[in-house]
């Protein structure tokens, strides 16, 4: 299913999940001439994603309600297709000055001129630090949902789920659905009050209704849902044996009496997501720190630009509110380009954009709800032992990180010259969230207030072969 | 057959072939990750840390955390969860640095 | 009301310039205060390829750089930090005919001053280094065993916290705002915080140095440039040596954590941007090939850049004011200053403290750029 040729594209958007699908659509309704650059070979990004070649759908029942909407959606996509130049397998690695960028595709590296951009690239699990975490059989809500809905295997034979919030239910549903075996799931945060929430909103919305039936069916299957409880430690010889687990208090303090021991081989923690702000920062977008939103998250208007004219961030990348949102978003911010390049009158643009506009006042007030609960509170940062690996890839403990905070490194970027956290391969990206909260834990100042690790490209590792196939001739220079 | 973690309902798998782990053979299915062959067979630890020495599995699933990484036909490093099983595919378990080959 | 503090030497700028110099102040029993912009090593000595380098310099600075390599050798010990410094050499592999004299003369004047520098066969240089493309061109190559790199990263840290040790002010966050002359002597340095008065000033703030200078009425020929670097995933050892080659545009280094550093030549560049460039990800990736191809699958984590100031000759200046009173400077490393931290420090302390240099400074003055069009 390749797109449409578009000749001297007039917006480029990066990732195509509910917020860039839905920003093409608009945009290219309108007349845009749209390029669309996804990572993955599928669109529908990790929400809609479709099966991989090889897999024959016999019954779509276990990809959930969520599946029905990304047809629709996906269905609307395909339709205007042939008007959009759609890149799958095209991962984008940098931006650079001048609005230059770079991706590469079959193993071909690309350079690309961009003037309108809509930032589209979604979110992460939140990568959470205790003792044991990095033993195999510790997963990501995410990541165990990947295994389960798009290559149906169980992430293990007896599963603990440990986390916040909806997403570890979808999962763990999904795994009881596939026939595996959950042992717990521990909700961090208070479930009744969440249930009250989830039924007063119920009527407006199918997805909430779908979080009834979810937990319905987890009671139903016997599998103890616990509120006020999480996972302190993962242990095993070599992978994971046992789960201890305790009650917590309102900050998510252990409750010291409480502790016990779960026998597990799988465990999956789902304690919400991260933007993936890599390329806004790359950009050089204005970022605030907004904790109900995932952490960083790009500053934007109520187009969806952000601070670079001409730069749109939409969808969980630009701050974790769910593909309902998402979605929204990206129609507004397709919109919104389509009329600054003249496609359509301010008045146009307004009317197209106001039931949008409806229903994401609507759902805005039920992501406050839930925020309050799910918002993650002081214990979760304090999960880890001196001798806990914080930066998994440098092998960094919590005590050598607090080692360094003790010598006066306070600052993210110096911190990281000192210890070499978030130099290894995953960029930053599975240790730099909870640095960010330990150096707020130790020096007392608040997170917001503690600057990010600098984003210089690439933004995901990128071979050598790669390099050397980018566009380009240069003569040799020496001079250092 | 023996009894792997595979869901059997709702889809349809295709072809089924042989990968080679540590030199054994394992059943993978087109359309199926390295990763998600593994985590079938009930194999977790993809790779040792280079200075702890310490065992890594599949984390994050969706090629992020670079903690699923093996060498595959050769190449160190790779992540099992980006790459899609191939028929006869060799993996080793990583141990800590390991040497690229040197081309020609 | 105006925060006055006193010193006997004030230091502008937290690179290893600066921290060393502070730090040889210091040990002569000097007080110091150290005004850094950001945080010490933040810029270029933090972001340079860490070379440790005497081959392939100019006459000028030769024997400031093996001076310096001697105090590099006790450096670990001294600052009692590990600087991953190590004595894996340097091997420039010749290819280019039209230079080949060139390299040839300065091997001449280097071994005349005494330093061990050779020039090897391809045949030798392949020995050394197994993993060069196969088919490369080459003549042979140059070759300093007793040169090395060190991490850029921990040098500026190890002398600040050394110097701190021994009574030194290390002041971070805390930019110049300017500097106030009286009677033909600078007499105070001025920041939003306090105002520092001391009997001498060593300006050493790289590329922000010329700036400062204007405010003395003093300029000197110096251009800004940006040095990119990047680096791969770590692997497991492949060469000690710095490596550079005639075939291809970028130096290479294997830190020890693993990753190989490849680092660009510097070009250029307008508003201190730090940013790295789209040129610069497809020079690295020509010249890793060009060189190594077992680096085709391994893949780039991160790049950076620093800006380096450039003189007309690619020589540095280690200087006094002349025509105001207590005012030193080095600057214009042209993105081979790494090396020389240590031998300035020191002499810049010895030439502030006991009246004159233990090394002759005539060659690296600024006055050689007189007439000059700035």
């Amino acid at each position: 299913m390749e797109g449409g040729r578009v000749k001297n594209p007039e917006l480029i958007i990066i990732g195509a999940g509910p917020a860039g699908i839905a920003a093409a659509l608009e945009a290219a309704r309108a007349g845009v001439a749209v390029k669309i650059l996804d990572e993955n070979p599928k669109c529908g990004g990790r929400i809609y994603g479709q099966l991989n070649d090889g897999f024959k759908l016999l019954n779509p029942g276990f990809l959930g309600p969520d599946y029905a909407k990304g047809k629709v959606l996906l269905a609307e996509f395909d339709a205007i297709r042939a008007k959009i130049d759609y890149l799958h397998d095209a991962l984008v690695f940098a931006t650079f000055e001048n609005r230059i960028m770079a991706f590469h595709q079959a193993g071909k590296g690309q350079r690309l001129a961009f003037n309108k951009l809509i930032l589209a690239t979604g979110a992460y699990d939140r990568p959470v630090p205790f003792p044991g975490w990095t033993l195999p059989g510790v997963l990501t809500a995410g990541g165990a949902q990947t295994l389960v809905k798009m290559q149906r295997v169980l992430p293990g034979k007896n599963i603990l789920f440990a986390g916040t919030g909806p997403l570890q239910l979808v999962v763990a549903n999904q795994v009881l659905d596939g026939g595996g075996k959950v042992e717990a799931i521990l909700e961090a945060g208070e479930i009744n009050n969440w249930l009250k929430l989830l039924k007063g909103f119920s009527r407006n919305w199918g997805l909430l209704t779908d979080g009834l039936q979810y937990i319905r069916a987890i009671r139903k299957a016997g599998v103890p849902l616990l509120r006020r409880h999480m996972i302190l430690e993962a242990r095993g010889d070599r992978q994971v044996e046992e789960a201890v687990i305790a009650e917590v208090d309102k900050d998510w303090r252990a409750i010291e009496k409480t502790r016990r021991v779960l026998k597990v081989d799988t465990i999956c923690l789902g304690y919400g997501l991260v933007p993936s702000v890599e390329l806004t920062r790359l950009v050089g977008c204005q970022h605030r720190y907004a904790p109900d939103l995932g952490g960083w998250v790009p500053a934007r208007n109520e187009d969806m630009e952000t601070s670079v004219p001409g730069v749109f961030a939409v969808g969980d990348g630009a701050g974790v509110a769910g593909s309902a949102m998402a979605m929204f978003e990206g129609r507004i911010a397709g919109i919104s380009t389509a009329q600054s390049l003249g496609y359509i009158s301010a008045e146009e643009a307004r009317k197209r954009k106001k039931p949008y506009l409806n229903d994401m006042k609507k759902l805005g007030r039920l992501r406050d709800a839930l925020d309050r609960i799910s918002y993650p509170r002081p214990g979760l940062f304090e999960l880890a032992h001196d001798d806990t690996i914080i930066c998994r890839c440098e092998e960094l403990t919590l005590g050598d990180i607090k080692s360094a905070i003790a010598e006066g490194t306070i600052e993210m970027n110096a911190l990281k010259r000192m210890t070499r956290m978030g130099m290894g391969r995953c960029q930053g990206r599975m240790c730099a969230p909870a640095v960010q909260e330990i150096i707020a834990g130790q020096s007392r100042i608040p997170a917001a207030e503690i600057e990010y690790l600098n984003q210089r490209p690439p933004t995901k590792l990128v071979p050598i072969d790669v390099l050397e196939s980018l566009p380009g001739e240069f003569e040799i220079r020496h001079g250092w | 057959m023996t009894q792997d973690l595979r869901i059997r309902k709702d889809v349809q798998r295709g072809q089924a072939f042989e990968i080679e782990v540590d030199g054994l053979p394992v059943v993978a299915y087109e359309g199926e990750t390295v990763a998600a062959a593994l985590m079938a067979a009930g194999i977790r630890t993809t790779n040792q840390t280079a200075r702890g020495d310490e065992p890594r599995g599949v984390c994050c699933g969706i090629g992020l955390c670079y903690g699923c990484t093996m060498v595959i036909d050769g190449v160190p490093n790779t992540r099992t969860c980006q790459t899609l099983a191939q028929p006869g595919m060799r993996l080793e378990t990583q141990k800590g640095l390991q040497r690229w080959k040197v081309a020609e | 009301m105006v925060n006055v503090r006193e010193a006997a030497v004030v230091v502008v700028g937290g690179g290893i310039m600066g921290c060393s110099t502070a730090y040889e102040l210091a040990k002569k029993g000097q007080s110091v205060i150290l005004l850094e912009k950001g945080f010490v090593g933040a810029e270029a000595s933090g972001r340079n390829g860490g070379g440790v380098r005497q081959q392939k310099r100019d006459p000028a600075e030769l024997p400031l750089a093996m001076e310096s390599v001697k105090i590099w050798q006790g450096l670990q010990e001294e600052l009692e930090w590990e600087l991953e410094y190590h004595q894996g050499g340097n091997l420039h592999i010749l290819g280019n005919p039209d230079r080949y004299d060139f390299f040839v003369e300065q091997l001449r004047y280097s071994q005349e001053a005494g330093l061990d520098v050779r020039l090897l066969s391809p045949e030798e240089t392949r020995r050394l280094l197994p993993t060069l493309r196969k088919d490369l061109d080459l003549l042979g190559s140059t070759f300093c065993p007793s040169d090395g790199n060190a991490n850029p990263l921990f040098v500026c840290t190890a002398y600040a916290k050394a110097a701190q040790q021994l009574g030194a002010e290390i002041r971070e966050h805390e930019p110049l705002e300017r500097l106030t002359v009286k009677s033909g002597r600078v007499i105070a340095a001025l920041t939003a915080q306090a105002e520092y008065r001391a009997s001498d000033f060593v300006i050493a703030a790289g590329a922000w140095s010329r700036p400062i200078c204007h405010q003395i009425g003093l300029d000197f020929p110096v251009a800004v440039k940006r040095s990119q670097l990047m680096v791969t995933e770590p692997l497991p050892p492949v060469f000690t040596e710095f490596i550079s080659a005639d075939q291809c545009s970028c130096y290479f280094r294997q830190a020890l954590s693993g990753g190989i550093h490849i680092g660009i030549p510097s070009a250029p560049i307008e508003d201190h941007n730090k940013t790295t460039s789209y040129d610069a990800f497809k020079i690295a990736g020509q010249s890793c090939l060009t060189l190594f191809p077992f680096l085709e699958k391994v893949s780039i984590v991160h790049s950076w850049a620093g800006l380096t100031n450039w003189t007309p000759d690619a020589v540095c200046i280690i200087d006094k004011a002349p025509h105001v009173e207590g005012f030193y400077l080095t600057a214009g490393h042209s993105g081979h200053g790494f090396c020389l931290g240590p031998i300035t420090g020191r002499l810049l302390a010895e030439w502030i403290v006991d009246g004159t240099p233990s090394m002759d400074l005539s060659a690296v003055r600024w006055t050689r750029f007189n007439g000059i069009d700035l």
